[in-house]
């Protein structure tokens, strides 16, 4: 069973369905016409063999905020392996945003990460993920990532990772650094910056490499993106 | 036609006028960051090679053999009148199509022709989408570049390869006019695309258009190597002969893939780091 947060647009009170799995989705108090879920975990995570699905489809004029209150960390996992996918439904002009806390992935962990985003036309996201390969002073396990957006019917970003140690350490992926930090906005753009992407479609990619987390520049927007 | 290896030696050949000479495989930025720095670890630029083999070469090697698949297979290609090659000198003159964006991006937002003009960004040459969309053609070569274009998020890279991809196929409608059967007669389309329709026309295999995109990439970045870091020429070909298995399991990877869909997404984050700041750098020996 998924990790779920169902958001629908009303006019007296906006609905929202939280199903706890994995994470627990809590509703925090917000301003009109946003919805804030404080997202926490029901239980030790991430160990070997968790399948953790996270699912959130937003539908109308409204406006979902996602708060993490900590980072999650996949621990060492003696041969195993875990997932952690992301499933975004955004529909009839709905937008999300998601700063996620770190997501560190611990020595021996092996992890697959997916990112799955499907935006109406209208729609928008304003995402943030934080990828530490390792704990302090400590070379990180296995990571693959895939992110698949969508806006209407056309194919807005696709992007595999293979941050596994034997390849990222060259001059094309990671590097010497040990976090990968990016804030993906799909359905318009951040402002140009040389060290900004900008996607083919509306969309943009800012990212920092950096060996320490909080080095990151890319800091949580002050107001509605 | 001729013979069909002499058009891959003649593609992968750098003295073949594409200004394959100006690139450095997102090298020389590397180089600026530390790469081989002081004379030492050289042979990282062996690793550099490999790694974009793996990666954003591998993804190019897969559009170009799709590309190739889809003009064979003709379902949605055909010639049009607009593609009668042109014998005047100046095409720059071809005023851009502009036809409507709205299915990408909805009736609310602005074209993107408009914005990337705003922007500055490109666009002065109609891309393969707006050729495609004059002849109504649905799942074709416009389709393949966007799915390259999703799969290559930066704009910079995106536009360096629409550069290149200008500068090869403006050679191929006067060495191999049939290239016109499928793509306009200028514009700024993706070079994997224009590779693979080269392909297509001049009948070689998929593994040959795969090998072409691969061992140019690779000799891209070796070569420019010579004239960035004190490297040995020698050491040079013994590094390239040291990618031919890497060359040859991305050819055996990708050589199969026939649906768009199926074409990989490999990313290199830092080769997009690189490339940024390539783009602002004034000093610099390479286009990229």
């Amino acid at each position: 069973m998924p990790t779920r947060i169902d958001v629908v647009a009303d006019p007296v009170r906006d609905r929202c369905l939280l199903t706890t799995d994995h994470l627990s989705p809590r509703q925090l108090p917000g301003a009109d016409g946003v919805v804030r879920v404080g997202l926490v975990a029901a239980g030790a995570l991430l160990l070997a063999g968790d399948d953790v699905r996270i699912e959130i489809a937003v539908s109308g004029a409204v406006r979902l905020e996602i708060v993490e209150t900590a980072g999650t960390v996949a621990y060492g996992m003696r041969g195993g392996t875990a997932r952690w996918d992301i499933d975004i439904r955004l529909t009839d002009g709905a937008s999300l945003q998601w700063y996620a806390e770190p997501f560190v992935v611990s020595a021996d962990a092996d992890v697959t990460r997916t990112t799955t985003a499907r935006l109406a036309t209208g729609c928008t996201a304003h995402l943030r993920e934080s990828l530490v390969l390792g704990r302090h002073g400590e070379t990180g396990g296995v990571l693959h990532t895939a992110t698949r957006a969508w806006l209407g019917e056309n194919l807005l970003l696709a992007e595999d990772l293979d941050l596994s140690p034997e390849f990222r350490t060259g001059w094309a992926v990671l590097g010497t650094n040990r976090c990968l930090d990016t804030v993906t906005t799909l359905g318009f753009r951040l402002p140009d910056d040389p060290q900004t992407l900008q996607l083919e479609g509306p969309g943009s990619i800012a990212r920092r490499l950096v060996h320490e987390q909080h080095q990151s520049t890319l800091n949580r927007p002050a107001s509605a993106s | 036609m001729g013979n069909v290896e002499l058009v891959a030696m003649m593609l992968a050949d750098g003295r073949l006028p594409t200004g394959g000479h100006t690139q450095s495989g997102g090298l020389e930025p590397a180089v600026r960051a530390g790469l081989g720095a002081d004379g030492k670890q050289l042979a990282d630029v062996a690793s550099y090679a490999r790694d974009r083999l793996r990666t954003t070469t591998r993804v190019e090697a897969a559009v170009a053999v799709v590309t190739r698949h889809l003009a064979l297979s003709g379902t949605n290609v055909a010639p049009g009148d607009e593609n009668v090659p042109q014998t005047t000198g100046r095409l720059d003159t071809q005023t851009p199509s502009s036809p409507s964006r709205a299915d990408w991006f909805g009736p609310d937002l602005p074209s993107r022709g408009l914005w990337l003009e705003k922007r500055g960004f490109d666009n002065q040459y109609p891309r393969l989408e707006d050729h495609a969309a004059r002849r109504g053609a649905g799942q074709g070569l416009g389709d393949v570049e966007a799915a390259w274009a999703a799969r290559t998020p930066s704009h910079v890279v995106r536009g360096v390869s629409r550069r290149q991809g200008r500068l090869l196929l403006r050679l191929a409608r006067r060495v191999w006019p049939d290239v016109t059967t499928y793509l306009p007669n200028d514009g700024e389309i993706a070079r994997p695309v224009v590779l693979g329709v080269v392909g297509a026309v001049t009948g070689l295999s998929a593994e040959q258009v795969a090998r072409t995109i691969a061992y140019d990439d690779a000799q891209t970045v070796i070569s420019a190597s010579l004239k960035l870091l004190p490297v040995d020429p020698a050491d040079a070909a013994t590094w390239l002969a040291g990618l031919h298995d890497d060359i040859e399991w991305l050819v055996k990877d990708v050589a199969p893939l026939t649906r768009v869909d199926d074409i990989p997404a490999d990313g290199a984050p830092l080769i997009d780091v690189f490339a940024h700041n390539h783009a602002i750098e004034r000093m610099r020996l390479f286009h990229a």
